[in-house]
């Protein structure tokens, strides 16, 4: 780790077109993800986790939605606004892998179709021979044999190997990672992750890793964001909010993990609100939060500084008298 | 460790299934599996995708027919016919094992007009009463599949497996696509429903933790084979064979250099391993990646036998 900045985000909100109104998906936060290290976004489904990296890469449709804010990547304004303009940015400096690695390849097209698409004559033996290398280096077993291979003819793992295979062979200096390793066994998962933490290792790769897995995340991460209904809810380093998680979202979302254990689980009742759901202008936990008072029910909370480099978005994080 | 006790419901003896590959090459997704389950008891059993899991649950639901081997119900062998309403199962993708064109209140009754002589007055009741049961309410009656999230659907789903009123629930990885708050939800409802009804449960799953929640035995499954089992989950820790414990190291990930070496060696195996599983050999099943395995493990299967009372083993050396 740097300490130094590779990408932020400033007041980023995505919203989602509805007729002649716009529903907030995405509210308005900051974020930062440090060079070389590896950022993590942990949150339930429908929280907003994929949509926030999708606006990092300007991978939004205009007509329908509407994405406010500025990224910079190295210092440099990035056009998310302006998809013609990505180019210099989307696999070459940043690259994203996705939660279903089928999805992501076409299944009428080999492996290796998929490494030369976009290249055309004496270039397509240089990339060939690039790929089989970059194969290699995700351990991958029998590269050469790999790329004459369809997409279904691959386990999971292989499958997730190949592609961050493909979104590494333009050498980005960041990977966003969306839920990665939540298609796998537990065994395949681990060398997926190994995978990741060795090329952060070894090539200085900077992560960001979105999963719903608080187990993934705290072994991979070196710094949290957790997303609720959209919003940034608490933030810091992982060691801080492992240790000393202050909202009530947080703790509830780490209580709820089973660990080699039979005793009751702690679960959070309900279910996080739908897009465009009426929250009544207060905390949009409050419904499913055991701290929510009368208060909770009045006004978002903003996100403030609970200590040096730990943020809650919660009016009572302090505590409340009596709890 | 502990020794199983109680009534035997389910006996499975020495069950083996053979399909075919696309290439015609024979699977051997089960290879003469056993086990017994009291009742009352859940039975957990883990392994890595494709390790015969899901056709085992086939085949004890009798969805399919063993190539060879015997599944006895309350000592009998089973009469699928006779014993369909005691044994109900609940999958993985709750929105492919459900009717979307139907209203859920219409899903409940279907099993309550096959198995209970309810009239249609008491049928609508019982529906109601189902869905509380699973956490839902009355209202939820009149809702298509698609208008429930996940974790929802999946209270349906076991809702209608209970309209049965099952002795046996085969539940094969209930709560793989949900969320992890979610799949706590349901963990803490399927181990009350397990103690209210008197459940005997059948929970297959990837995720060793959440099988240690609900499970009070288990089973370790391998290329098709029952490589480790042991009568009572809490004595995890004493759990011997080499493909176990990766199972269990996996919950834990070190990027320290002194692992790599071992580690690159599982990721080179990832190929060879689904190669392994996919054929016949007279080995140990796991000899291929297993770190202690000697010759005598490739040229002789070790069988499932008693180490000490509660636990049996297939390994040479284990
Ligand atoms: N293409 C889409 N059209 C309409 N709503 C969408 C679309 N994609 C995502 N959403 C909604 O946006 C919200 C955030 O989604 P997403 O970022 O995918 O959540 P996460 O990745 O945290 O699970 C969800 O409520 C989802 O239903
Ligand atoms: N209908 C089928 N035809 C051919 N092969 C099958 C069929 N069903 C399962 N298999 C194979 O049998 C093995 C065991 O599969 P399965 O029981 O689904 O494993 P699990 O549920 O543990 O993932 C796998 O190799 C799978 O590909
Ligand atoms: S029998 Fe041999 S190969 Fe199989 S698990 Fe034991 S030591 Fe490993
Ligand atoms: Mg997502
Ligand atoms: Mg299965």
């Amino acid at each position: 780790m740097t300490g130094e900045n590779l990408l932020v985000a400033e007041g980023l909100s995505v919203s989602m077109r509805e007729g002649e109104t716009w529903i907030p998906v995405v509210y308005p936060g900051d974020m930062a993800i440090e060079r070389g290290g590896c950022t993590g976004i942990i949150g339930e489904s429908g929280c907003g986790k994929s949509m926030l990296c999708k606006t990092l890469l300007g991978l939004h449709d205009p007509g329908k939605w509407q994405v406010r804010g500025q990224v910079f990547f190295d210092g440099e304004r990035v056009p998310i606004e302006a998809d013609d303009r990505m180019d210099a940015f989307r696999g070459r400096r940043m690259s994203m892998i996705l939660q279903d690695p089928l999805s992501a390849f076409d299944p009428r097209m080999t492996i290796g179709a998929h490494f030369l698409e976009g290249c055309k004559g004496k270039q397509k033996a240089l990339r060939r021979r690039e790929a089989v290398e970059w194969l290699g280096r995700m351990y991958m077993p029998e590269p050469e044999a790999v790329m004459k291979r369809y997409p279904f003819e691959l386990s999971g793992g292989m499958l997730q190997r190949a592609m961050i295979a493909l979104s590494l062979m333009g050498e980005p200096e960041l990977l966003i990672a969306d839920e990665p390793t939540t298609a796998l066994d537990s065994t395949v998962q681990r060398e997926i992750l190994w995978l990741l933490a060795r090329l952060r290792e070894e090539r200085g790769l900077s992560l960001l890793l979105v999963s719903h897995d608080l187990k993934v995340i705290s072994r991979m991460a070196d710094w949290i964001y957790v997303m609720y209904a959209g919003r940034i809810v608490e933030q810091g380093p992982v060691n801080v909010l492992l240790e000393n998680p202050i909202h009530p979202y947080t703790k509830g979302l780490f209580r709820s993990r089973p660990a080699y254990s039979k005793e009751r689980l702690t679960v959070m009742a309900g279910r996080p609100p739908r897009i465009g759901e009426d929250t009544g202008g207060g905390c949009p936990f409050a419904p499913r939060c055991p701290q929510a008072d009368a208060a909770c029910g009045e006004g978002d909370s903003k996100l403030e500084r609970a200590d040096e480099d730990h943020f809650v978005r919660c009016r009572h994080w302090k505590g409340k008298a009596g709890l | 460790m502990r020794e199983a006790q109680g009534n035997t419901l389910l006996e499975v003896k020495n069950i083996s299934k053979t399909y075919q590959s696309r290439k015609r090459q024979p699977v051997y997704a089960l290879r003469e599996v056993g086990f017994s389950l009291q009742e009352g008891r859940c039975l957990g059993v883990v392994g890595e995708s494709g390790c015969g899991k899901s056709t085992l649950c086939r085949v004890i639901a009798g969805i399919e027919k063993p190539d060879v081997g015997e599944i006895l119900y309350q000592g009998e062998p089973a009469d699928h016919r006779k014993i369909r309403s005691s044994l109900q199962m609940v999958f993985q993708n709750s929105m492919d094992a459900v009717n979307i064109h139907l209203k859920a209140g219409k899903i409940l009754a279907e099993p309550l007009e096959n198995f209970t002589s309810l009239n249609r007055n008491q049928r609508e009741q019982e529906v109601e009463r189902l869905l509380e049961l699973v956490g839902l309410s009355a209202e939820d009656k009149a809702k298509y599949p698609r208008q429930f999230s996940g974790g929802q659907l999946q209270r349906i789903c076991i809702a209608r497996a209970l309209a049965a009123e099952p002795k046996l629930l085969l539940l094969d990885e209930p709560l793989s696509s949900l969320d992890v708050s979610v799949q706590a939800q349901l963990l803490n409802l399927l181990s009350d429903l397990k103690k209210e009804l008197h459940l005997t449960c059948l929970l297959v799953s990837h995720d060793l933790e959440a099988v240690y929640y609900l499970a009070d035995k288990l089973l370790v499954m391998y290329g098709g084979a029952a490589v480790e089992e042991i009568e009572d989950i809490r004595d995890i820790c004493a759990l011997t064979h080499p493909y176990t414990r990766r199972l269990l190291e996996a919950g834990e990930l070190e990027t320290e250099s002194g692992e790599a070496g071992q580690k690159d060696e599982g990721i080179l195996t990832e190929e060879k391993r689904e190669y392994l599983a996919a054929s016949f050999r007279e080995g140990c099943v796991y000899a291929g990646h297993c770190p202690r395995a000697e010759r005598k493990c490739f040229l002789e299967r070790p069988g499932l036998v008693e180490r000490e009372a509660g636990h049996r083993i297939a390994c040479h050396f284990g």
